[in-house]
């Protein structure tokens, strides 16, 4: 059943009383400093009993700031009805994709930090920005990373291989001989300089072309 | 079954011709775009060699399927070996291979692929070596630096990079095999599409409980209640595919999002029959799984999702 819209008045804010089903759970803090900032700029809706839908915590935030009065929205509907506006007034504002960020940032620089009662802070504007800036220059990540250059040696692989600890006694005393580890291993291996990997893409082996896409048993 | 609307289904894989041998890639095929590597570094372990006419031959069997492949690589220092495999796939095969710069290979290696028409290359070597977090990050801003000052037609795959540091750079595409972590380890991140906020935890039965902002991520942006994963397990591995799938599509919205005003643009090298990212500008990333259920789950996913969006 929808509401029936019966009149919008200036009530005393101590006449109306929250529903005693709510379940939403508002920033009373956050709502006080917008208050104090902006006045009321948007309606209360209520039964005409004085049972809160929709602006509990503003009502609750105009309470601690003594603010005698509140603009009312008074509505009829049945109980059912109260039920589901109460449901659907915070809910209906959760779904959907959230706010543009772009714009978002866009409207909050504008106000040159000038922020109070928005409900957003500085740390928020910083990691808007930080989403939305895009990605940095590659000169200046560059330039950054410049000042802790990689070496050649950065690139080379570590080996880890189980020796008898003679083995190792032995390769402590060879590596003393070289500059490098390279060096050293590679007089191990009988060479002046590190040798090529032999070829192994034996492009001659014959490929059994039949076995693309035979297996159809998913495991 | 798409489980969200809010968030874009993937639609990019990457296969190992190894694992995908004696595969049926057509039935990947469709709305995902699939790109392909040799797989030869994970085969050598296992005490296969992967020669560069088995990968031509089978790429040119699923031709139609796949948007572009690479060569064989070789890594650092033997970079004379990757363009003698890269000539064979182009001039033997006729196939446009792509080819890859290899953590501490010198960044003016481009200058040869340039030269030879080439605007795409791999950037490899860099995921799982022992590299200090300076070099590594050294070593890729002077490839983008070298790129952008000589080569500023030249994009870039990351492989296996998909990391916070890497995404500051213009990759046209990158791959990822940790987004499925939930189904392998029971342990999930989840991206907020509504937000930029993560939230990791492990699916024991209990975690998933404790995160209240969590259930209208899950309900509203994943489209499923806390309940159906709180566990892994069998009887939700298919669920957990599709969710971490999802949440791997939120960090590549995130990406293509911080280069909205500065969109990659697709290179001209590497198309094969079956590219079909059209000019769509990256990045992209890639979903790497050797499990061919899994990739057909997020095939699935794909088909639903962009061929209705599409058509």
């Amino acid at each position: 059943m929808p509401t029936q819209f019966i009149e919008q008045r200036e009530v005393p804010t101590a006449d109306l009383k929250p529903h005693p089903d709510n379940p939403n759970r508002g920033s009373v803090d956050d709502l006080a400093i917008s208050l104090e900032e902006f006045g009321q700029y948007r309606s209360i809706v209520a039964l005409t009993d004085g049972t809160i839908l929709a602006g509990h915590h503003l009502v609750e935030a105009a309470k601690r700031l003594k603010i005698p009065t509140m603009r009312v929205d008074f509505v009829e509907c049945d109980d059912r009805t109260a039920r589901k506006i109460l449901l659907a007034d915070n809910r209906l504002a959760d779904l959907g994709l959230g706010p543009s960020l772009d714009l978002l940032l866009k409207n909050l620089s504008e106000l040159d930090g000038d922020i109070i009662g928005t409900g957003f802070d500085d740390d928020y504007i910083s990691m808007l920005e930080e989403a939305v800036s895009g990605p940095p220059e590659i000169d200046d990540m560059f330039e950054e990373a410049e000042e802790t250059p990689a070496k050649p040696e950065d690139f080379h692989r570590r080996l880890t291989i189980l020796l008898d600890p003679r083995f190792i006694t032995r390769w402590e005393a060879i590596r003393k001989m070289y500059d490098t580890d390279n060096q050293a291993f590679a007089s191990l291996l009988g060479e002046d300089d590190i040798p090529p990997l032999d070829e192994d893409d034996d492009d001659d082996d014959e490929v059994d072309v039949s076995a693309f896409g035979s297996e159809t048993d998913d495991e | 079954m798409t489980l969200s609307h809010i968030i874009p289904a993937p639609r990019n894989i990457l296969l190992s011709h190894y694992y995908y041998l004696k595969r049926d890639i057509d039935r990947l095929g469709g709305a995902c775009r699939i790109v392909a590597d040799s797989g030869a570094y994970t085969a050598r372990y296992q005490g296969v060699t992967v020669t560069t006419k088995q990968l031509a031959l089978w790429t040119k069997h699923w031709e139609q399927n796949l948007a572009w492949v690479a060569c064989l690589d070789i890594a650092h220092p033997d970079t004379s070996r990757t363009r003698t495999n890269w000539l064979k796939m182009v001039n033997d095969h006729q196939l446009p291979a792509v080819s890859t710069l290899h953590a501490g290979d010198r960044p003016d290696e481009m200058d040869w692929y340039a030269e030879q028409g080439v605007d795409f290359l791999g950037i490899g070597g860099v995921a799982g070596a022992n590299l200090t977090a300076a070099a590594k990050w050294h070593w890729l801003t002077s490839v983008f630096k070298y790129a952008q000052d000589n080569h500023p037609q030249m994009r870039f795959h990351g492989w296996g990079m998909t990391g916070s540091d890497v995404v500051k750079l213009p990759f046209w595409s990158a791959d990822s095999s940790g987004w499925g972590n939930a189904y392998r380890y029971g342990r999930v991140t989840f991206r907020d599409p509504f937000s930029n906020k993560d939230i990791s935890l492990a699916l024991d039965g209990k975690a998933v409980f404790k995160h209240p902002e969590l259930m209208h991520m899950l309900r509203d942006g994943y489209g499923v209640t806390p309940k159906q994963i709180a566990k892994a397990g069998p009887h939700n591995r298919d669920l957990l595919v599709r969710l971490s799938a999802l949440s791997a599509s939120v960090y590549e919205q995130r990406w293509r999002y911080m280069y909205r005003n500065r969109p990659v643009e697709a290179p001209k090298w590497g198309r094969l029959k079956g590219w079909n990212f059209g000019d769509d500008p990256g990045p992209h990333i890639h979903l790497v799984d050797g499990y061919n259920p899994h990739c057909r789950i997020v095939a699935d996913m794909a088909n639903e999702y962009w061929r209705d969006r599409e058509s």
